[in-house]
């Protein structure tokens, strides 16, 4: 990395989440590669940089295609609401179209020629509809129409030269054999791009996972790492950014009830807010019912609040509540708690995330909480769970004032275990473990505070018991060696 | 070999020839496609030349991306040559016209 910082302009690409990875988006009149394997996503990605350009920058762009026919692109991206044939009428879209020609018998003659006619006619559309963006999809298939690589490989310098005097940004696709190879497969595409992109779609078990990852980016830091991506219709393709977490968002000192006063002071006064809580246990040790004190706390100050179930419907959640004296149906109806309950398998991980973001950016909830992550995990590779689990955090951190996750100990021992096996307790500002105690010949409720950042709190494991009023924490276990 | 003639049966040949600008290797190829017309007897043979760098919507229409390219679009089957033109047997024979439309005077 260069240490003298260049001021270099940016263009949003269209892509949500990306714009945020790389630190506000494309550079201006710079060229970006973007190299992937076969199904990786590159012309969605090429498609959506022109097309977001066009409806929010308005911003004409030419989309040169070496493979597909101009037809079928624009027929393909159709579901993502981009109306190509509309914006070619309104001479906002152009192709070239580079594509072979399979209706011809072509023979090299073994003396030289240059791509003059490709420079000639991207140019004369850029010049004809004053384009700001062009889309190069892909070089592979460039190359692939000749004997020899040299005169396209001559091409596409002069082109990205011409395009950057002209004050043109450039997205260029490029294949690579294998999602985790040699990023230049061509062997030149490094040096003639400004910024590189990497999408992936790698199999993980029986999954499929799709991540993008910004090698290069002129001019500015970027997000390292791969991120999450999934294609929705409506809307392309969406990025889950794996964000920065290694510090809160904003530390802050004021405090939140976490919905049960001893609990509260347990944690030293109560929660701070922009604070994300981890409240791990076994099964039916009163996971859900802190969740759902959690939301029931915020919305009886007024707060809107959103639980977010995988663990039970919604009608089986209401009767829950009830039982432990709170009124979920009232507070819907006063449009203070939403509750959305879904079963994990009904959509794929980052469906189901795209979806809660979606809620939370619509509902503007005050509180999220989230029972279980370890339901969803049952739907997920343990690798994309990961970086789900943390772009979702960062959402929730960075739109709501509290956060609480459920997980589940597997192995009854320890529900430190369970937290540490789904990445979330480092990213915790809070953890909340409950257990099952023995005591004398029986089995109580143990709940005790493990971490608590920025503040002093309790340390003792305090017995709890579940009844009409809710979760009523007493005394600490006088003999607490014996958790599981 | 003084010259080339067509067939007295059948139709035209039509070639185009897309060239980019003054460049040595557009002259030659120019060159050599203007000879090929001449001797083909007796004709009729038709040849098109076209500047990309003064048309680029032709050679859009027509997909064209290197230069020099010489078609054949008369008879069919379509063929195209692309790179630098030798010689004017080269092209006859490339483009098959001594079999289809020519006879060894």
């Amino acid at each position: 990395m260069t240490a003298v910082w260049e001021e270099v302009e940016r263009v949003p690409a269209g892509i949500e989440g990306l714009d945020l990875i790389t630190n506000g988006g494309l550079t201006r009149d710079r060229l970006t590669l973007v190299s992937g394997t076969a199904g990786s996503g590159k012309t969605v990605f090429a498609s959506q940089f022109l097309a977001v350009g066009i409806r929010d920058a308005g911003e004409p762009g030419v989309f040169v295609t070496f493979e597909e026919r101009p037809e079928g692109i624009a027929r393909n991206v159709r579901s993502f609401g981009w109306d190509v044939a509309a914006w070619q009428e309104e001479r906002q879209w152009r192709f070239v179209d580079a594509s072979p020609s399979h209706d011809v018998d072509t023979v090299f003659t073994g003396g030289s020629y240059d791509l003059q006619p490709l420079l000639a006619r991207v140019l004369g559309a850029v010049d004809e509809i004053g384009a700001k963006r062009v889309a190069l999809d892909s070089l592979g298939a460039l190359l692939a129409q000749f004997e020899s690589s040299t005169p396209a490989r001559q091409i596409v310098f002069r082109l990205a030269d011409a395009l950057r005097d002209r004050g043109v940004t450039v997205v260029m696709t490029a294949e690579r054999a294998e999602d985790y190879g040699p990023v230049a497969a061509h062997g030149f595409e490094q040096f003639v791009a400004d910024n590189v992109v990497v999408l992936r779609n790698a199999l993980e078990g029986e999954k499929r996972r799709r991540t993008i990852e910004v090698l290069k980016m002129r001019g500015g830091a970027h997000l390292k790492g791969e991120h999450l991506f999934t294609l929705l219709p409506g809307q392309g393709m969406v990025v889950v950014p794996v964000a920065i977490t290694a510090a809160p968002l904003h530390a802050s000192s004021v405090r939140a009830s976490t919905g049960n006063d001893v609990l509260d002071r347990m944690l030293g006064g109560g929660l701070f807010e922009k604070s994300l809580v981890l409240v791990a246990g076994a099964t039916g040790t009163g996971k859900s019912l802190l969740a759902a004190q959690f939301v029931h706390g915020g919305a009886v100050r007024g707060e809107r609040v959103l639980l977010h179930s995988f663990e039970e419907g919604r009608e089986q959640l209401i009767r829950n509540a009830a039982n432990w004296g709170m009124d979920f149906q009232q507070l819907e109806a006063d449009g203070r708690l939403r509750i959305v309950a879904e079963a994990p398998e009904a959509a794929a991980l980052e469906d189901h995330l795209q979806r809660m973001k979606t809620v939370i950016d619509e509902f503007r909830p005050a509180r999220v909480a989230i029972d279980s992550l370890t339901a969803l995990h049952r739907v997920a590779t343990v690798k994309s769970f990961r970086e789900y689990v943390l772009g979702l955090t960062y959402h929730i951190k960075e739109r709501a004032r509290l956060g609480l996750v459920t997980t589940t100990s597997h192995d009854f021992l320890t529900a430190e275990g369970s937290a540490g096996d789904l990445h979330v307790s480092t990213i915790s500002d809070t953890i909340i473990l409950l257990h099952y105690v023995p005591v004398g010949g029986e089995v109580r409720r143990g709940v005790n505070v493990l971490k608590m950042r920025g503040s002093d709190h309790d340390k003792a494991v305090r017995e709890f018991a579940i009844s009409g009023r809710g979760m009523e924490i007493g005394e600490p276990l006088a003999d607490a060696s014996h958790l599981i | 070999m003084d010259g080339l003639s067509g067939e007295d049966t059948g139709g035209a040949i039509i070639l185009r020839l897309y060239v980019a600008g003054g460049d040595a290797r557009s002259v030659e190829a120019r060159r050599i496609c203007e000879q090929v017309v001449r001797l083909c007897r007796p004709g009729p043979c038709n040849l098109e030349i076209v500047d990309v760098l003064e048309d680029p919507a032709q050679a859009e229409r027509d997909r064209v991306l290197a230069t020099p390219m010489l078609v054949r679009l008369e008879p069919p089957p379509l063929v195209r040559l692309i790179g630098g033109l030798w010689s004017t047997e080269f092209v006859t024979e490339a483009l098959q016209l001594d079999a289809t439309k020519v006879d060894e005077a």
